[in-house]
């Protein structure tokens, strides 16, 4: 061990200072109340603080569906469809992923995966489908954290307090955003894929045929339901259909089943309106409709085509006159589509749509060469603003579920800061007064280091980037109910050695020497265990874990380096005769 | 100054294993036939703690929440130090929205959410294998460092005293009606670290005697190496339920379940070092350690 006294305090002064430096801002800024220093202090966690974090989930079923090959025949279609959910039925069954199953499946029965996706790779050999299928996984993965960087620190009121967006293992992100009330919202607004298109509406006698199938196929093979026809009304105003909203979800649900959705032809689909349409009928009655639309499944305009989406006021003699609205604009390659595909569809309905909600379906009446847009029917200025930042971040490539959400509220976060810390101080107290009771002039030292090793493990902890938490707040009071150990450890060895009559420089040389390996020893099982913990779920018990390895490891430096280095200068200055152990 | 205390240990050494083995058979037969219940994190659902300021009637409520939602929902009040809350617990709900809505109609403004949790059932089960990884993981490390730093009988006797404290707290829980969450695992693993800290501070002195004291009677060995480690081991197990009981009364609703195990597993680690730990390594040395004697 050092023997050099000047050195030792040189160490401990370098480290003292250093600490300070680092945890002088968050004092300032926690207990002065500075809020200039909040950027250079320790962050709280969730739950202090209050705020909504979630987890999300690519969906894998919905990634792998889009990511397979687009013309696929009926029958390779269904049979692709049968792997898929065969695939998610085994992953749900042994909780691993959907690609590792497809690939076990295919392997187990000797199927070539190159038929869904040679759209992706020529090759026909499985393993270079699935490798080529997790390269896409991963792109979108990336894709997806890139895209929700942006919605959020785009947003006004999720952007500010410093939200935080993480990949967690191969298919998750975890976000986190403080000071939000409004957690549904929020999370609509996370979540929406805002896959954009312009699709041409087609003609209502093609909506009407395809009502008329589905009747004649519920005539056959459905009995008790209401045919179709019954509970809609062809929209005199457009090509759609106007459905009561009593019976929007039966109808929505109908038309979910697969033989239903078979007999809508694959170059079309049907798409709701997002909000609904209300009237005051002849009797004076106020009815609801939602209206459905058939349109084209090849959209003229998609997401990639549009440039600078901005939610504005719309201007004076317009028709969306005083309400909020989006503009925007279309890139060269949209701009000459759209000119020609206006051209070409003089008179016909094109539809706004938003992850699968129409927002508006104008009529064409001209060419329109310039690419200029723009979006009405919202509800709020809050929901233009939030669809003119999800286009503006871009489409995700698949759509995201959340698996996980954890909401605190502002009251329970600052009832938890208030017993975090009422914890922390009389816990403190209660250890410092017990040892200065039980060991006297060497309870002074002892205490010293336990409050040294709670500076050095504060500035550690910023240093590091680390979140304190209530968990935290734990972990850190357990380590100095146990960092105490290892000076108790040392002193008891002291104490044995003065009582065997060795002279007190010794004593107090042998007592470090004798406990050093004691004290690795014990600690180094408990950072094991601290250790596991930490790759033990994410979040507060995370936050328990990390605390508590650094103060032990810090206590090592404090307890022995620290505690030494004083017992040593006291006896170079002939004071250790009266230092009571 | 020395204490001069001074405690035939070995003496009850078999007594007290009878009790802790009979103690540790109940609580594994409780554990069979009476269980533990998981908490959402294990098994995925939902749990939102609200505040209402007006007076609630909580099965209407309980009704209002059911008929809504299709699955039945437990509604319960908790009165803490100052102030009341209710829980609303029920298997996974991914949109809150249908609850905001309902006690929207209900009580109008004068509600708060406190908190929501939620957890899927894919992530609860991810994170219950994780718990039983982290377990494994850990009593595996830890037999491994010990059998190095000491030798295999010390590991055994170390892990005898782990299996107890663990078995034990879990035992008491069964009857406390205690939830296994994820945060009741990291306070077991911590309980597993501070127990075998206390463990290996005696095992060190029984170590060092030995090779000081070759030919002296191994009982003899342990008990001295019990006795002057004593001190160390109560003033120890002291400050940390010093810090632990602080936790359990002002740590809030929080941190209650977790402290209320850490207290249990700091009393059982320090008995288990004198009482488990030390007893199955000296029954282990004294039977199958004779050679060496004479070395």
């Amino acid at each position: 061990m050092l023997d050099n006294l000047k050195l030792r305090w040189f160490i401990i002064a370098c480290i003292l200072t250093s600490s300070i430096y680092y945890i002088y801002p968050s004092i300032d800024y926690y207990v002065m109340g500075n809020d200039s220093k909040q950027k250079q202090s320790l962050n709280l966690g969730l739950d202090l603080k209050g705020g909504l974090n979630i987890i999300l989930e690519l969906d894998d079923y919905l990634f792998l569906k889009r990511l397979s090959k687009k013309n696929l025949s009926k029958q390779s279609k269904n049979e692709f469809n049968d792997i898929l959910n065969n695939a998610k039925e085994n992953a749900n069954k042994k909780s691993s992923q959907i690609i590792k199953e497809i690939e076990l499946y295919g392997k187990s029965n000797d199927i070539k995966l190159n038929k869904y996706f040679s759209n992706l790779t020529k090759s026909s050999d499985n393993y270079q489908v699935i490798q080529e299928i997790k390269k896409q996984h991963e792109y979108a993965m990336q894709s997806i954290l890139d895209v929700m960087r942006n919605r959020i620190q785009d947003h006004d009121q999720y952007g500010v307090g410093e939200p935080s967006i993480q990949k967690l293992g191969d298919n998750r992100l975890v976000v986190e955003l403080a000071g939000v009330s409004d957690i549904s919202k929020a999370k609509k607004y996370i979540q929406r894929t805002a896959d954009f298109e312009l699709s041409l509406v087609k003609n209502q006698n093609q909506l009407t045929d395809i009502i008329n199938k589905i009747n004649n196929y519920i005539n056959k093979n459905m009995n008790g339901v209401p045919a179709l026809d019954s509970l809609m009304i062809p929209d005199q105003g457009s090509e759609g259909y106007l459905v009561n909203t009593r019976y929007v979800q039966e109808i929505k649900k109908l038309l979910k089943t697969t033989e239903v959705n078979d007999l809508i032809k694959s170059n079309s689909k049907i798409v709701w309106d997002s909000k609904p349409l209300s009237y005051y009928d002849q009797d004076n009655q106020y009815i609801e409709y939602q209206r459905l639309y058939l349109v084209s499944s090849n959209p003229a305009i998609s997401g990639g085509m549009i440039q600078t989406p901005k939610a504005v006021v719309s201007d004076m003699g317009n028709n969306n006159a005083g309400q909020w609205v989006v503009n925007l604009d279309m890139s060269k390659e949209g701009r000459r589509k759209w000119s020609k595909f206006t051209g070409a569809n003089i008179n016909r309905q094109v539809a706004i749509i938003l992850d699968d909600l129409v927002f508006m379906a104008p009529f064409i009446r001209d060419k329109i060469s310039s690419g200029s847009t723009q979006i009405s029917g919202f509800e709020s200025m809050q929901e233009a603003k939030d669809i003119a930042s999800v286009l503006k971040a871009g489409e995700l490539p698949a759509p995201i579920s959340i698996v996980q959400t954890n909401y605190v509220g502002p009251s329970l976060g600052e009832d938890s800061i208030a017993d975090g810390a009422n914890s922390m101080i009389i816990g403190l107290l209660l250890v410092l007064v017990f040892m200065l009771l039980y060991y006297k002039g060497s309870g002074i030292i002892a205490n010293l280091a336990v409050v040294f090793n709670i500076i050095i493990v504060f500035a550690v902890l910023y240093t590091m980037n680390a979140v304190l938490t209530l968990p935290g707040i734990a972990g850190l009071l357990l380590t100095i109910g146990m960092s105490v150990d290892a000076n108790v450890i040392i002193f008891e060895r002291i104490r044995e050695e003065i009582s065997s009559k060795t002279p007190n420089y010794a004593a107090i040389k042998n007592g470090y020497n004798k406990a050093f390996i004691t004290i690795l020893d014990a600690n180094v099982t408990t950072l094991l265990t601290a250790f596991i913990l930490s790759f033990l779920g994410s979040g507060p018990i995370v936050g328990f874990a990390t605390t508590l390895s650094v103060g032990i490891l810090c206590s090592m430096f404090t307890a022995i380096f620290f505690t030494k280095t004083i017992f040593l200068t006291l006896f170079k200055m002939n004071q250790i005769e009266k230092l009571s152990i | 100054m020395i204490n001069k205390m001074k405690f035939n240990f070995v003496k009850y050494f078999k007594q007290m294993f009878v009790i802790s083995v009979s103690i540790f058979t109940i609580s594994i037969l409780s554990l069979l036939f009476i269980g533990i219940p998981s908490s959402i994190d294990f098994t995925g659902g939902t749990i939102i703690n609200i505040k209402v300021d007006t007076d609630i009637n909580l099965s209407n409520l309980r009704q209002a929440l059911e008929e809504n939602l299709n699955q039945s929902v437990s509604v319960v009040e908790v009165k803490s130090n100052n102030e009341s809350y209710v829980l609303l617990k029920m298997s996974y709900l991914s949109d809150e929205q249908v609850i905001n809505d309902l006690l929207n109609r209900v009580y109008g403004n004068s509600y708060t959410i406190n908190q929501i949790e939620s957890i899927g059932p894919k992530i609860g089960d991810e994170l219950r294998v994780n718990a039983r990884n982290a377990i494994i993981a850990s009593l595996l490390l830890i037999g491994l460092y010990i059998s190095i730093r000491f030798d295999g009988y010390y590991a055994i006797g170390s892990l005898f005293a782990l299996l107890h404290d663990v078995f034990i707290t879990l035992g008491i829980f069964v009857f406390m009606n205690v939830e296994i969450s994820i945060s009741i695992i990291a306070a077991l693993l911590t309980i597993v670290g501070y127990s075998l800290n206390d463990t290996i501070v005696i095992y060190d002195r029984i170590r060092e005697n030995m090779s000081l004291n070759p030919y002296r009677d191994k009982k003899k060995i342990f008990n001295t190496s019990l006795n002057q480690t004593l001190k160390r081991t109560l003033v120890t197990s002291l400050t940390t339920l010093i810090v632990v009981l602080v936790l359990y009364i002002y740590g809030g609703d929080v941190l209650q379940p977790f402290s209320i195990a850490l207290i249990i597993g700091i009393i059982l680690g320090t008995y288990s070092s004198i009482f488990i730990a030390s007893p199955v390594t000296l029954f282990l040395e004294e039977k199958y350690n004779i050679e060496e004697e004479g070395d």
